[in-house]
């Protein structure tokens, strides 16, 4: 029987085609190689909006494997309803298993968020990327950009931090805080909270970025230099609450500001995974740095 | 001369991609590519072939250096269709480990990644011993990493250095062996020989 | 694992579909044939065709149909489709010259060769609401096909020359030459640069949304830029498409309509009595969509003397915020959860409301 091809619901495995596959692999490779520069890349449209998470699909669909085990969050939660949406759209282009546990996975999708859970040489870390260019806020033309990275022309960077400071006595970025790599380019982490930032520094997994509708992947090797900007008198800081989990007691995680029904608030883990593993008195391996050390229990 | 068959363009490609990005990753680690049933013609490793397959198409350009060329260029355009051009502009060229550093197209400050990727063919890579004893250090590596490499000529690394001194421009390196083993200097890589 | 996680986030998407599929069907009204959207809402299915910038009326047809009219949606699922299609070939270039015209009229002319053919248009119709069009028979369509085929000539299908080559000919048109007008890029397969060649912001346009172009062409007329052009030639009809065999040979594949406007303007002089030539701003698109294709004559002249302030002369500002389904992806993409985003800053402000010794209430 002739296959009737018109109406065929057949699809490529991982659903992009192996031209572009081929593309985002070649082009991770060089993004791997110039630590923090964005790469442009061609970004085809994908059955998910753009703004969605196009970018860290084309990542992960472009790397993954049958033997891949998946995990995608969205703030901190692999609950959301666009993670699950995305989550049935991997496994149904893939047939990969998915999980939520940080430990089994093997390729982890994230929007905003990096898991509390130390990531391992043997996994993955996709970033879904909004906007890949740090400085994006200080100079609105892509040409222009594009030069300062090239001459390490970071002066205009710097003034609006300077300006910052001036204005509210600190440096009033909060989520997506930019950072230097490998002492040469600043990047855009992604708007994860000043939390995370220190967790890309030397860390033993391989960071991904994928910005899809700007068109652009970025990568942080293992075991790279990733300082957030800061002055020698204005530091780097990481966000402080007030109380520590209203469930658990824990104080050293990234937490939810909850407003309950009767006006009252409290605080709950963020990430979702760490939140299960704790209230179920379950072993944990955090991340270890500096500003997390500083936390008393 | 033909096209491999014995070889799954999603697969084979993917997992073979897999192996590719964590050695560029983690400059100095040594992996292992699967032997498939095939062999390509003399000059080129099998992993070097399967480095191409994983990698080129229609899209980009290569150019193929030293003794057997034309068959090899033969044959890597049956098997991706990839085009050729000259060695200052191709997007790959595959070598000999004993030959000089080419003069490839290194990038330009706006866009670095034009640049090449150089797939070289030595004789052994270990992370035991051998004739040149090669440390990098940087982006991807613990402290350092020491590796060894048999069939490299020694001025190809100082011209690698030197041609990655520029930082972001530069050349990238796969290095390929006779026994399916691969490894990646990445111009973010700091190159010490001993 | 040990543990069951219970999570809501995959019930919830699966009711919200459940819940679209009610809306659409709820009134239990006769389903909508795809056929039925293709030949009745033909200009819809037009404007799809040309926002997803895949020629393919019937899969926009059925796009319209799954996206309760939402031409938006539409245009991007077409788009979403065109990434699981393999590319094989680029057409041979396009000559408008061979287009069996429906419609051609020139503004800058009173008279033109083959003369002024103003085709199916609603231009000189008035906007009075028809209501007849409830009680509309297939009888009554027949009928009039019936009157209307039987009352129409039967001169042979015409091709014409172009009014611009009546401009090139007494040598009234400057020419185009330097590396913006002949670099050629293919946007889809790779990220637009700036500054961009002309290839690139027009292929971006052909993809615009209609809307979107229609702005910021608007916004050049009105003061805010420096381009007020005049219709050289607006055409819509079918032309034929050609690709290359393996063999090198050329080979018809069939036919397409667009519709492709050629906006006169006076050329931009920058020598002193250097001739004031006139230039062409060029529009084509899928399908009959006559905004589309003059707003991108407009704003393909625009884009070229940029003034510095005027957003329609500004590429960069043109060709990002033009691209639909970009544009819808992201300024919905707020409705996404943002709290973790949002708490990241808050701290931040509390410190810094602190500093400034005002009071927050703290909730305990």
């Amino acid at each position: 029987m002739i296959e009737n091809k018109k109406y065929s619901r057949r699809y490529n495995f991982a659903f992009i085609d192996e031209s572009t596959k081929k593309e985002i692999r070649r082009k991770l490779l060089k993004a791997v190689a110039i630590p923090g520069y964005q790469v442009p890349y061609s970004s085809p449209e994908m059955p998910i909006s753009r703004g969605w998470g196009t970018g860290g699909l084309h990542v992960t669909l472009a790397i993954i494997g049958r033997e891949d085990v998946f995990k995608i969050i969205d703030q901190g939660s692999d609950a959301s309803v666009n993670a699950c949406n995305l989550r049935e759209f991997v496994e149904s282009m893939t047939g990969c298993k998915t999980t939520y546990d940080t430990r089994e996975a093997t390729i982890i999708q994230t929007r905003h968020r990096i898991t509390e859970e130390v990531l391992e040489d043997h996994q993955i870390f996709v970033f879904q990327v909004p906007q890949p260019e740090p400085l994006r806020g200080v100079e609105r033309y892509e040409y222009k950009t594009r030069l300062m990275h090239g001459e390490a022309d970071y002066a205009k960077m710097w003034v609006s931090l300077y300006e910052s400071f001036v204005q509210h006595g600190d440096i009033m970025l909060g989520a997506g805080y930019p950072v230097k790599v490998n002492g040469r380019y600043i990047m855009a982490p992604s708007p994860i909270p000043r939390w995370d930032v220190p967790n890309l520094n030397h860390a033993r997994t391989l960071y991904l970025f994928g910005a899809g509708r700007e068109k652009r992947l970025y990568a942080v090797p293992p075991h790279t230099t990733v300082e957030p900007l800061e002055f020698e008198d204005v530091l780097f800081k990481i966000e402080k609450f007030g109380l520590p989990c209203a469930k658990t007691g824990y104080r050293k995680a990234f937490l939810d500001e909850l407003f309950l029904d009767d006006g009252s608030k409290e605080y709950v883990i963020n990430d979702s995974n760490f939140m299960d593993k704790m209230e179920l008195g379950m072993d944990v391996q955090q991340f270890v740095n500096p500003y997390l050390q500083k936390i008393v229990e | 001369m033909h096209k491999e068959t014995k070889y799954d363009e999603v697969f084979d490609a993917q997992r073979h991609y897999r192996q590719l990005l964590d050695c560029m990753a983690r400059p100095g680690k040594i992996n292992v590519l699967p032997r498939p049933e095939w062999a390509p013609p003399a000059g080129l490793h099998t992993a070097g072939a399967l480095v191409g397959f994983a990698l080129l198409n229609p899209d980009v350009s290569f150019c193929v250096l030293g003794a057997g060329a034309d068959t090899l260029t033969q044959y890597i355009q049956i098997n991706t269709a990839a085009k050729t051009d000259a060695v200052a502009l191709a997007d790959y060229i595959f070598m000999d480990g004993d030959a000089p550093m080419p003069v490839a197209k290194r990038g330009t400050l706006p866009y670095p990644e034009e640049s090449a990727t150089l797939v070289v063919a030595v004789d052994r890579l270990s992370a035991e011993g051998g004739d040149v004893a090669v440390s990098l250090t940087g982006p991807g590596v613990e402290g350092r990493r020491t590796f060894w490499i048999d069939g490299l000529d020694i001025a190809f690394l100082s011209q690698l250095r030197e041609c990655n001194a520029e930082f972001p421009l530069g050349i990238d390196v796969v290095l390929t062996d006779a026994e399916q083993r691969i490894a990646c200097i990445p111009r973010s890589s700091q190159i010490h020989i001993n | 694992m040990g543990y069951v996680a219970v999570k809501g986030g995959a019930d919830a998407i699966h009711q919200a579909q459940e819940l679209v599929e009610f809306y659409r069907v709820r009134a239990e009204t006769p389903p909508i044939a795809v056929e039925q959207i293709r030949t009745q809402l033909r200009l819809s299915v037009d404007k799809v065709i040309g926002e997803g910038g895949l020629y393919a009326p019937e899969y926009a047809a059925i796009a319209l149909k799954q996206s309760e009219g939402e031409v938006f949606e539409a245009a991007f699922i077409l788009r979403a489709f065109i990434t699981t299609l393999e590319r094989r070939h680029y057409s041979e270039t396009l000559d408008t010259r061979e287009m069996f015209v429906r419609r051609k009229i020139s503004a800058s002319f009173r008279e033109i060769p083959g003369g002024q053919v103003l085709g199916p248009t609603r231009d000189y119709t008035q906007r009075i609401l028809d209501t007849a069009k409830v009680d509309e028979t297939l009888e009554d369509m027949q009928a009039f096909l019936a009157k209307f085929v039987s009352s129409a000539g039967s001169a042979g299908i015409a091709t014409f020359g172009k009014v611009i080559d009546l401009l090139r000919r007494e040598g009234l048109l400057a020419g185009v030459g330097n590396n913006e007008d002949t670099t050629l890029k293919d946007i889809t397969r790779e990220a637009i640069r700036f500054p961009a060649p002309r290839s690139a912001r027009l292929q971006m346009m052909a993809r615009a949304e209609t809307g979107g172009l229609m702005a910021l062409g608007y916004s050049s007329l009105r003061g805010f830029g420096n381009t007020h052009p005049t219709v050289g030639e607006l055409r819509y009809g079918t032309v034929p498409v050609r690709v290359k065999d393996p063999f090198g040979r050329v080979r018809y594949i069939g036919k397409i309509e667009v519709t492709e406007a050629e906006m006169v303007t006076s050329a931009k002089v920058s020598k002193k009595r250097q001739a004031p030539l006139y230039a062409i701003g060029y529009g084509l698109c899928f399908g009959q969509n006559d905004t589309k294709a003059i707003n991108m004559g407009i704003l393909d002249r625009a884009m070229r003397s940029p003034d510095g302030k005027s957003p329609a002369t500004d590429s960069e500002f043109v060709l990002y915020h033009t691209e639909g389904v970009e544009a819808m992806g992201f300024t919905n993409h707020l409705k996404l959860p943002h709290y973790v985003t949002f708490q990241a800053g808050l701290s931040n402000v509390r410190e810094a409301i602190k500093r400034a010794g005002a009071q927050t209430v703290e909730v305990s």
